[in-house]
Formats: C-alpha cells, structure tokens, sequence
C-alpha cells in the first residue's frame, strides 16, 4: 500500500469537527510554546551579550608610577589588554554629511581596542589611518528624534560603504576626513550610531582632557585593564588586589536580567504538560472512536502495521497543520513585537526570533511523541478480537 | 476447507459457556452451505472462526491445506483480504466513505490488482448487485438492503473463493433477500465456497446443503436435491 493509498482513506475521513478543533487548540498551545521558547532564547542571548560587553569586562585602577609594575599588570593571566581610561568612552561628534530633515547627523565615534571583537558584515575592517567600520544599520540620526530612529532612515550597508566625513579635533582643531570602509555586526549594545576607528584615529581626536573643575582640567589619569571574560572578572580583580591597587568595574550588570528568563521557562513548562495531556486524551479518544472502522479495516484483511502507518499519517498530518498554523502566527506575532515593543531599543540591533536549533529538538520530540503515544494505544486496542472491535 | 473437532469456550465470570463443540465438517467449493439453528446455537461463532475473524479455542482448521491455526495475525489478513469475502447483518460499512470507495477498501492492499483497475472494478461489482447508479451515494443515504449489497459487493472485491455471510437477510425485505441470494448462488455455481448463516426458510432454496446446529454441535447436515 503506498502513501496515496492512504490519502485515498484519509481524504475522507480527516475532515471533521474533533480534528478541526483539535488543530485549532494545538495551533494555541504551540503558538504559545514557540513563543516562549523564542522569548527565553532572547532574554538569555541578551543576557549574554550584555554581560561580555567590553564594558563588563574592564576594571579601572590608578595609574602605575613605574613601567616595570604597568608590565606585571599585562602579565596576569586573562588580561587582554592594558590602556589609558580614555579610550573607555566613545565620542559624539556631529557630521555635517549625514543631513535628514533639515538636521545634521551624530556619529558616536569609537576605538577599536580589540579586533578580533569585530565581526565585519560588508565591506572590509580597518586597515589603514583615517578609515572606519560602522553599524551594520547605521542611522546617526535616532539621536535627533527622541531616541527613536527615523523608521524608513537606515542606511544600506552598500550606501555607506565609501562615504566620507571630516570630524575636527578637539586638541588640535585640525579636520580629520574619515572613509567608511565597512560595516560589523554587533555582538553588543552598541548604538546604531556607532563607527569604530584605530585607536591612533581615535587619539587623534579626543582630547587627553576628560572634565574641567574650575580652572583645572582634569586629564584620564586612570588604567582600563579588558579581560577576556566576565567569568575571569572576579580573578583578575583579585590579582589586582594583591599587587596593591583598588580595581574596580567600569559598569556592573544588574543580575535581575538572568532571571526573566524564569517567567517564559515556567509558562513553557506549564503549557508543556497541558499539550501532553491534551495529546494524550485527544488521541487516546480518537482512537476509541475509531474502532469500529479499525475492525473493518482489519476484517477485510488490513494488517495491524498498516493500520499503524495509516494512524501515524493521519496524526502527523493533523500535528503538522497545526505547527504550520503556530509557525505563521509566531512570525507575525514576531513581526509586531519587533516593530512595536523593540522599537524603543533599535539604537541597538535586538530582534526576536525563532530559534531554529531549539525549535527544531522540540518540534522532534512533539513529532516522536505523537508516533509514540499512536503506537501505544494501537496497542491497546490490537489485543481485542476483530468481532470486538466490531461490536465496540 | 475443512475443520475438525472444533471447540469454542467463553468463558465468563462464573461459568463457562461451549459456543461450538466438536465441529468437524469439510466444505468444498462450488457448494452453497446453509447453516441454520436457533438462536445461540453457535452459528456466528462457527462462521466467524471459518471466516478468520476468530480463532477456535481447540481444533484443527485447514484452509486449502494449511493450518491457519498456527499462523500469526499478518498471515491471516493476508487470507481474509484475498480468500475470504465476509459479510455482515449489520453491514459494517465506513459511513465516511462513499459506495464504490467502500467497494474498493480490500482492493488498496492487494497488489494483484493494479490501481487503475480498481475503480473500474468496484463499478463492475456494483453493476452486480444493482447499484451502479448508486456509487457516489455515502451509506447514509442508502436503505439496509441496499448497504447489504454494498457490504456484498465489498466482500467480493477481490475476487475470493470463500464467500461467508453470517444472517446477511436477517435485516432485509423479501425482494433485497432475493437479489442477495441470487448473486450468491451464482457464485457458488462459478466455483465458489459460499456458506450462509440464515434463519431464512428461504435460503432452502438456494443451498446445496443445509447443517443444523444445536447447543454448538452439529445436529445434522443434509444434502439438497
Ligand atoms: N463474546 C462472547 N462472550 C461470551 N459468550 C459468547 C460470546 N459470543 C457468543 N457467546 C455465547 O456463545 C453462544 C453462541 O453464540 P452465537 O454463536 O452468537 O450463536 P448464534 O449466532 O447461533 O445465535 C451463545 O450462548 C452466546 O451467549
Ligand atoms: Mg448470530
């Protein structure tokens, strides 16, 4: 028997209310799964990004008297790397070559301290002086309007590869004309405003002066020390400890961020077991009210594996009708959030998805199950005579 | 096919009941069988396990010289769907599926016949038994004696050589009871086992022998001139 045997059978029979309505509930339940599963794997992914922000990973200390212990300072293992504080803020410089609406843009200007940090997307990385890499969705004009980026105001990767901008020196006064060379995507919350330039470049610009308190200007006088990983943070600021200096964070994240993960895991979970349970009884029922029809097919000398195969094909359809109708209601349910709730944040490049891998391990388990649970109450109902299947 | 010492035994909470006992006979093909008896005699029993629809607590059965007692499920629907046509009082059609689909449900899992000779066949079956126009009808809309020569129809789907039917008139009006026994015995005439269960004087007519059960033993059998 082949499979458009089957779908001769099946086309008669797998149109009725108790599917329909089954496909309906299911659709919700997994709409609501995929859901949950997108927002943990958002929440954690966020987390995660938040946490090994440079940001997270430098400790200011005092500035070392002497070469030799500014040397043991680099030593330490886990230390990437060992700058002046200055290049731990970036710089807002306007630019008269980005105009919109009768403003001028704002590009937030950065070092590149690390570059192995740089993911390129087009275009190429820096190579030479006066050349810079910016957001992938560049605007540098979300500033201007209440943080809230001109909608349709996103520059194309492509359009901005090759644009130029002077920036004029706030030591010198002299005018620096930078090349967009490329375009990175961001592994942190970087501003969508952002270009990151060599820190020679960036030196160039940014003054040695970070405040003046009343007539005298107060230079960076501090030590930014990177290290390579949050988890290494706590070590690191131990060694520092021992040498005699008083380290601390840049920036603490705040850890009530880990746990809004638990809100969408317990809805999971819950969910979870009504889907069981409604799988369990729905298929447990359909079959009970199948019986009769298995005793016919079984009385003009349809084999039990048969029946099985003809079973499990009717319920994959079903389960997959309905996973098809949660996929289309996640998307649009995505497409919303992410022009409506995530508006507020697209100075950075956040966006909910489906997690493809996660999704994939649960939609086999609901598949495995749904095979499982067909075959165990097959089971059942094989260890009853033809004539009571008949009689039901 | 031929059966001997055949003995079926429910039992039940408190006692046990023999719904056949010591049941051996041959039947051959080309011969209409009747097998009469009162109520509870046990004729259901004997046809069901002839039919491969049941199995017999003891006894031996030979179907065309092979033990189906000792065969496992698979081979039995094996010999239910290409040997045995069985028809039911109570039709036993799929209220989902139309008359000649009906038709055609043993013909899906017989690769001997090809599958665009499938739907041609169920009409030709249906023209058999009168019902040709009928074929695009859902039971449903069908009267009982009808549904009985859809269930007949089905029941010869393959082309069987036993045809079993257990009270097949027992629900129907004297003018369905004749076209049903009318095709059967053409068939038997064609070289086919036909055993009928029927409390009918009527299948008198038609059979070649007639068993009577009683108590579920064979009382006694009788050839027809
Ligand atoms: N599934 C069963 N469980 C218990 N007893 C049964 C069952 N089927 C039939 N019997 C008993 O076996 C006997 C024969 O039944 P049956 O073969 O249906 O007789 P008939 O068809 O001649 O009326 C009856 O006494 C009946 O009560
Ligand atoms: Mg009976």
């Amino acid at each position: 028997m082949n499979l458009s045997d089957y779908f001769f059978i099946l086309k008669r029979k797998i149109i009725n209310k108790r599917n329909i309505i089954f496909i309906i509930i299911l659709s919700i339940l997994v709409t609501i799964i995929l859901l949950c599963i997108s927002i943990m794997y958002f929440v954690n992914s966020t987390y995660n990004m938040l946490i090994n922000d440079i940001d997270n990973r430098t400790l200011i200390i005092s500035k070392p008297a002497t070469e030799e212990e500014y040397q043991h300072i680099e030593d330490i293992k886990h230390v990437l790397l060992v700058t002046s504080n200055k290049y731990s803020d970036g710089l807002s410089v306007d630019v008269k070559e980005f105009k919109y609406d009768g403003k001028e843009g704002i590009v937030t200007l950065e070092p590149l301290l690390i570059p192995a940090d740089l993911e390129i997307k087009e275009g190429k990385s820096i190579t030479n002086e006066l050349e810079v890499v910016c957001h992938s969705h560049f605007n540098p004009f979300f500033n201007q309007f209440n943080y809230t980026p001109v909608n349709n105001f996103f520059y194309k990767d492509k359009e901005i590869i090759g644009k130029e901008f002077n920036v004029q020196s706030r030591n010198t006064k002299d005018v620096y004309s930078f090349k967009i060379v490329g375009t990175f995507i961001s592994h942190n919350l970087s501003t969508i405003d952002t270009c990151y330039m060599s820190i020679n470049d960036f030196d160039k610009i940014k003054s040695n002066i970070a405040a003046l308190s009343g007539d005298t200007p107060i230079y960076y006088n501090d030590l930014m020390v990177v290290v390579d990983d949050v988890t290494n943070l706590e070590t690191v600021k131990q060694e520092l400890t021992n040498l005699g200096y008083f380290p601390f964070s840049a920036y603490t994240l705040d850890d009530s961020y880990k746990y809004m993960v638990t809100i969408p895991l317990f809805i999971c979970l819950i969910i979870s077991i009504i889907t069981f349970n409604i799988l369990y009884n729905f298929l447990n029922k359909k079959i009970k009210y199948q019986v009769k029809s298995l005793g016919i097919l079984k009385c003009v000398g349809y084999k039990n594996k048969v029946i099985f195969k003809y079973e499990v094909l009717e319920n994959l359809i079903l389960l997959i009708i309905s996973i098809i109708i949660s996929f289309i209601i996640s998307f649009i349910s995505f497409l919303i959030m992410n022009n409506v709730f995530l508006l507020e944040y697209k100075q950075v490049t956040l966006s909910i998805h489906l997690p493809y891998i996660y999704v994939l391990f649960f939609l086999i388990g609901l598949i495995l199950l749904v095979i499982f649970l067909t075959y165990y109450f097959l089971k059942k109902i094989f260890n009853f005579s033809i004539q009571e299947l008949l009689n039901d | 096919m031929h059966v001997e010492n055949l003995e079926k035994l429910y039992k039940m909470a408190e006692k046990e009941i023999y719904a056949l006992k010591d049941f051996t006979y041959t039947f051959t093909k080309g011969k209409f069988y009747a097998i009469t008896g009162h109520s509870g005699s046990g004729k259901s029993t004997l046809i069901r396990i002839l039919g491969l629809i049941d199995r017999p607590s003891k006894g031996n059965y030979l179907f065309n010289n092979q033990d189906v007692t000792k065969l496992n499920d698979d081979e039995l629907s094996d010999i239910r769907n290409k040997e045995i046509g069985f028809i039911f009082q109570e039709f036993y059609l799929e209220s989902e599926m139309k008359a000649y689909e009906n038709v055609m449900l043993p013909m899906l899992i017989n690769p001997e016949i090809n599958k665009d000779e499938r739907e041609q066949r169920a009409l030709q079956l249906l023209e058999l038994v009168q019902l040709k126009e009928r074929a695009n009808h859902f039971p449903k809309q069908l009267s009982g004696g009808e549904q009985q020569r859809i269930c007949l129809a089905r029941a010869l789907a393959n082309n069987p050589n036993y045809i079993l039917a257990d009270e097949p008139t027992g629900n129907l009006d004297t003018a369905n009871e004749e076209i049903v026994f009318n095709i059967l015995k053409k068939l038997s005439t064609e070289g086919k086992c036909v055993i009928v269960v029927s409390h009918s004087k009527y299948v008198l007519k038609y059979a070649d022998y007639v068993l009577n059960l009683k108590d579920g033993k064979l009382e006694q059998s009788n050839e027809l001139k």
